[in-house]
C-alpha cells in the first residue's frame, strides 16, 4: 500500500473544481482568477488520506469540469478499504452545485449519473437577468437557461432551485424580480413550494454597492408594491396571501461556517476562509491564504482563521452602524445577510466583523419598514407576536 | 429623502453617516497634535467640545496660543483638558493659570523639577496634575518597575501614566518571559511602604503640602474605556500618536467639508466607522476589568481587527488590576 500523503484535514471542503466560466457577468468578482480545472488525480491523495468527510462544489462554472464529479463518484464506489459510513458521507457530498444553468443540456449524462442537485443562478425576468448575466460575446442567457430548467430538469426529474442577486443597477426591478420568482416557481413546482421559497434566499441584495438615500426610498417603495401585488392576487386565498407575505418580509440571513467549519480550496489546492476570497484580487491573497492542501506544516495566518472561528463558533457578534442602531437591538432584523467575507471586503481593512455602514443603514431602514407593513396591513403574527 | 409609502417616516439616512460638523463629536476623546491642529479644526467647523480634549504643545508660542484659547473660552470647564508638553521648561508658564482646570502630561518624561500647584494626595490634589508617561515594553520590563518605585520615592510628582508596548511582547516574548512578566508585575503591584519604613526626609511634610504621611502605596485609576482619536494639522485622523509616527497603516480618514456619507466611498467610510461604531460592550465582556490598558492601534496590528483584544493585553490588564 502506498504511503499516505500528509494533508490538511478540513471538516467541510468547499471545492473550486474549476475557475473557468462560460459567462461574463458584469458584477462577477471572480473574473481575474486563473483559468484552471482541478484534476481529480491530484485531489485523490487528499481523499485517500481522509482529508475531509464533506464537500461542496463551486466554480467558475462547475459543469465545465463535470468529469471531476464523475471521477469522484467512481473513486468513492471502488474504495472498499474505506469504511462504509465514510463512503456514504462522501457520496452524499459534492452533489449540490451552484451553476449558471447554461450547460445543463450538454452535461445531462453526468448530472444524471451523479444525481446532482442544481442551484441555478437566475436573476429574475429576462430584462433583469440579461442586463448582467451574459455570455462572453455579450449575448443574453435567460432564454436558454429557462429552457434547460423547463425542458431538461423537469423532464428528467433533476432537482433544482433558483437563486439570484439584485445590485444597484437592478434595484428598480425589485418588484419584478420578486414576482417573477414567485410566479415561475408556482408554475413549475406549485403554490405551496413558491410560498416556502419566498422565505428562503431566492435572491439577495448585494452589500458592496455605493447605496444612497434615494436607493433606500426606492427599495421601500418596491417592497411595498411587491406586498400589494400579493394582497391583490386573485388566485391566492387569504391564508396563502398572508403566508407568502410573512415568509417574504421576515427573511433573515443564514449563519455561515466560512473559515472554521468550512474552508474553501481553490483549483491550485490553496486553502482560504471562503470561496469569496479564493484567488480573488479584491483581497490580499497572502493575508487570507492558509496553506496548500498538501502542506500542513506551512499553515499561516492563524489570526485570520481564529477571527473567523470566533465569529462562527463562539458566536461573537458582527457589528454595524452604532451596533445596528441601538433602538432596534431587541427587534428581529430582516433581510440582513450574515457574510463575514463580504464584510472583510467592504470594511477597507479586512475586518470580517464590521457590516458595511451604507448597507446596514439601508437594511435597518428596510427592517423597520417591514415592521411598519406588518402593523399597517395587520398581517397576523403568532401568539408570541413573532412575525414567523 | 423622498416620501415613503404608507406614511412611514424614515429614521436613518446614508448621508448622516458623515456630517463634517458632528463627525468628531462621535469620539468622546479628541486629541490634537498641536495648537495649530486644534485651531484648524475649529476654523473648519469640525470641532465641538467633547468630554476629553487633549492638546499637544511643543513651544512657548504654542503655549501662548493655547493660553489665549483657554482664557477666551470656558473650554476647560466644558471638557477635561489634557495638555501634553514636549519641553519641561514649559512648566513654569503654567504657574499663572492655577485657576483653570487641566492636566499636564510630560511627553518626554518628567524631570522632577517643575510642577503646578502640586500635591501627591488625592484629597489635596488640584485639577492641575502632572503625569509622567511610562512605556513598558519587552526590553525595559526588567528594570522599569524598579525605576517607577525609585521615582515614587524620590520625585515630588508621583502620578504616572502607564502604557504598554504589547507589540514588543508579541514579537519577542517566549513563554518563559510571560512568567517573568507576571513576576515583575506581581512584585510591582504588591509593593508598598509603611510609615515606619519611610525615610526621615519623607516623613516630614513640607509646609506647602501640610499632610502627614501614612505610608506609601499605589492606587490605580483605571477609568473607563474611551475611543480616542488623534487629529493632526492636515485634519487627518489617527488612532494615536504611535500610529501617526509609525504609519504602518495609513491614516483612518481625512476630515473634509461639503461632503456627506453618500459622497464617501464605502471602503473609506467603513474604515473610520468601524472604529466609531465599535460597541465597547464587546470588549468589556471579554476583559471586564481594567479597560484603559487597551490600545486599539495595537489591537489592529496584533489581531488584525480592532475589536479583538490580544492575549498579552488581556493578561497584563488582569494582572495589574488583580
Amino acid at each position: 500500500m502506498s504511503e499516505r500523503k500528509k494533508v490538511v484535514h478540513i471538516p467541510t471542503a468547499d471545492l473550486m473544481i474549476t475557475s473557468m466560466c462560460n459567462f461574463n457577468c458584469t458584477y462577477c468578482f471572480e473574473e481575474k482568477k486563473k483559468q484552471i480545472n482541478m484534476k481529480f488525480e491530484d485531489f485523490e491523495p487528499f481523499l485517500s488520506a481522509g482529508g475531509t468527510m464533506k464537500m461542496f462544489v463551486f466554480g467558475g462554472e462547475p459543469l465545465i469540469n463535470s468529469e471531476f464529479l464523475t471521477d469522484l463518484k467512481r473513486y468513492v464506489n471502488r474504495r472498499s478499504d474505506t469504511p462504509r459510513f465514510v463512503r456514504q458521507k462522501l457520496s452524499e457530498s459534492a452533489k449540490v452545485i451552484i451553476t449558471n444553468g447554461y450547460l445543463i443540456d450538454k452535461r445531462l449524462d453526468e448530472i444524471l449519473e451523479n444525481d446532482l442537485i442544481l442551484q441555478v443562478s437566475v436573476d429574475g425576468p429576462k430584462h433583469v437577468h440579461d442586463a448582467n448575466r451574459v455570455l462572453k460575446n455579450g449575448e443574453g442567457t435567460h432564454e436558454h437557461i429557462m429552457k434547460n430548467i423547463t425542458d431538461v430538469c423537469l423532464k428528467h426529474g433533476i432537482k433544482w432551485s433558483m437563486h439570484g442577486v439584485i445590485n444597484r443597477k437592478t434595484l428598480k426591478h425589485f418588484k419584478d424580480v420578486s414576482i417573477w420568482h414567485f410566479e415561475t416557481i408556482r408554475e413549475l413546482k406549485g403554490t405551496g413550494e413558491a410560498i416556502q421559497q419566498m422565505g428562503k434566499n431566492v435572491f439577495q441584495i448585494v452589500f458592496e454597492e455605493e447605496w444612497t438615500d434615494d436607493d433606500v426610498d426606492l427599495l421601500l417603495e418596491q417592497m411595498h408594491e411587491t406586498v400589494l401585488y400579493w394582497l391583490k392576487h386573485k388566485e391566492l386565498s387569504q391564508e396563502e396571501k398572508h403566508a407568502v407575505i410573512k415568509n417574504f418580509l421576515s427573511r433573515r440571513g443564514g449563519k455561515c461556517g466560512a473559515g472554521w467549519g468550512l474552508l474553501a480550496v481553490d483549483s491550485n489546492f490553496d486553502i482560504f476562509p471562503c470561496h469569496r476570497q479564493a484567488d480573488n484580487s479584491d483581497f490580499d491573497v497572502e493575508e487570507m491564504k492558509m496553506t496548500s492542501l498538501y502542506e500542513p506544516e506551512n499553515v499561516k495566518n492563524f489570526k485570520t482563521y481564529n477571527t473567523f472561528y470566533y465569529i462562527g463558533v463562539i458566536n461573537k457578534f458582527l457589528y454595524g452602524h452604532k451596533y445596528f442602531n441601538n433602538e432596534y437591538r431587541n427587534d428581529p432584523f430582516y433581510w440582513i445577510n450574515w457574510c463575514p467575507s463580504t464584510n472583510a471586503f467592504t470594511a477597507g481593512n479586512y475586518n470580517p466583523y464590521y457590516v458595511s455602514s451604507k448597507y446596514i443603514q439601508m437594511f435597518m431602514e428596510l427592517s423597520s419598514f417591514i415592521h411598519h407593513i406588518f402593523n399597517y396591513y395587520k398581517i397576523p403574527r403568532d401568539k408570541n407576536g413573532n412575525t414567523r | 429623502m423622498g416620501k415613503s409609502p404608507l406614511g412611514y417616516i424614515r429614521k436613518r439616512s446614508i448621508k448622516s453617516l458623515y456630517n463634517p460638523e458632528t463627525f468628531l463629536g462621535e469620539f468622546n476623546t479628541v486629541k490634537f497634535t498641536s495648537v495649530l491642529a486644534f485651531s484648524n479644526a475649529v476654523k473648519g467647523g469640525f470641532y465641538s467640545p467633547k468630554e476629553e480634549l487633549w492638546i499637544h504643545i511643543h513651544s512657548k508660542e504654542d503655549f501662548n496660543s493655547l493660553k489665549k484659547i483657554i482664557e477666551g473660552s470656558s473650554i476647560d470647564t466644558m471638557c477635561q483638558l489634557y495638555i501634553v508638553i514636549y519641553d519641561n521648561d514649559l512648566f513654569k508658564h503654567f504657574e499663572g493659570m492655577e485657576n483653570r482646570k487641566f492636566r499636564v502630561i510630560a511627553a518626554d518624561g518628567y524631570d522632577g523639577k517643575g510642577y503646578i500647584n502640586y500635591s501627591p494626595y488625592l484629597k489635596y490634589r488640584t485639577n492641575n496634575a502632572i503625569y509622567t508617561p511610562i512605556e513598558i515594553n519587552y526590553h525595559n520590563v526588567d528594570t522599569i518597575f524598579d525605576d517607577i518605585i525609585d521615582m515614587f520615592m524620590t520625585q515630588k510628582n508621583r502620578l504616572f501614566w502607564l502604557t504598554f508596548d504589547y507589540i514588543s511582547f508579541e514579537k519577542h516574548a517566549k513563554f518563559s518571559d510571560i512568567h517573568r512578566l507576571f513576576f515583575r508585575i506581581n512584585r510591582f503591584i504588591s509593593w508598598s511602604m509603611s510609615s515606619k519604613d519611610l525615610p526621615m526626609s519623607m516623613k516630614r511634610s513640607s509646609k506647602r503640602e501640610r499632610v502627614h504621611h501614612q505610608g506609601l502605596e499605589y492606587q490605580f485609576y483605571g477609568g473607563r474605556l474611551t475611543k480616542p482619536i488623534l487629529v493632526d494639522e492636515e485634519l487627518k485622523l489617527w488612532y494615536n500618536e504611535r500610529h501617526r509616527k509609525e504609519q504602518k497603516i495609513p491614516s483612518l480618514f481625512q476630515l473634509v467639508s461639503d461632503k456627506t456619507g453618500e459622497d464617501i466611498p464605502f471602503k473609506e467610510l467603513n474604515l473610520i466607522r468601524q472604529y466609531i461604531d465599535l460597541p465597547l460592550i464587546a470588549i468589556i465582556n471579554r476583559l471586564d476589568r481594567n479597560l484603559t490598558f487597551i490600545d486599539f492601534y495595537q489591537n489592529l496590528l496584533i489581531q488584525k481587527v480592532i475589536n479583538e483584544v490580544p492575549f498579552i493585553t488581556e493578561l497584563i490588564s488582569r494582572w495589574i488590576i488583580s
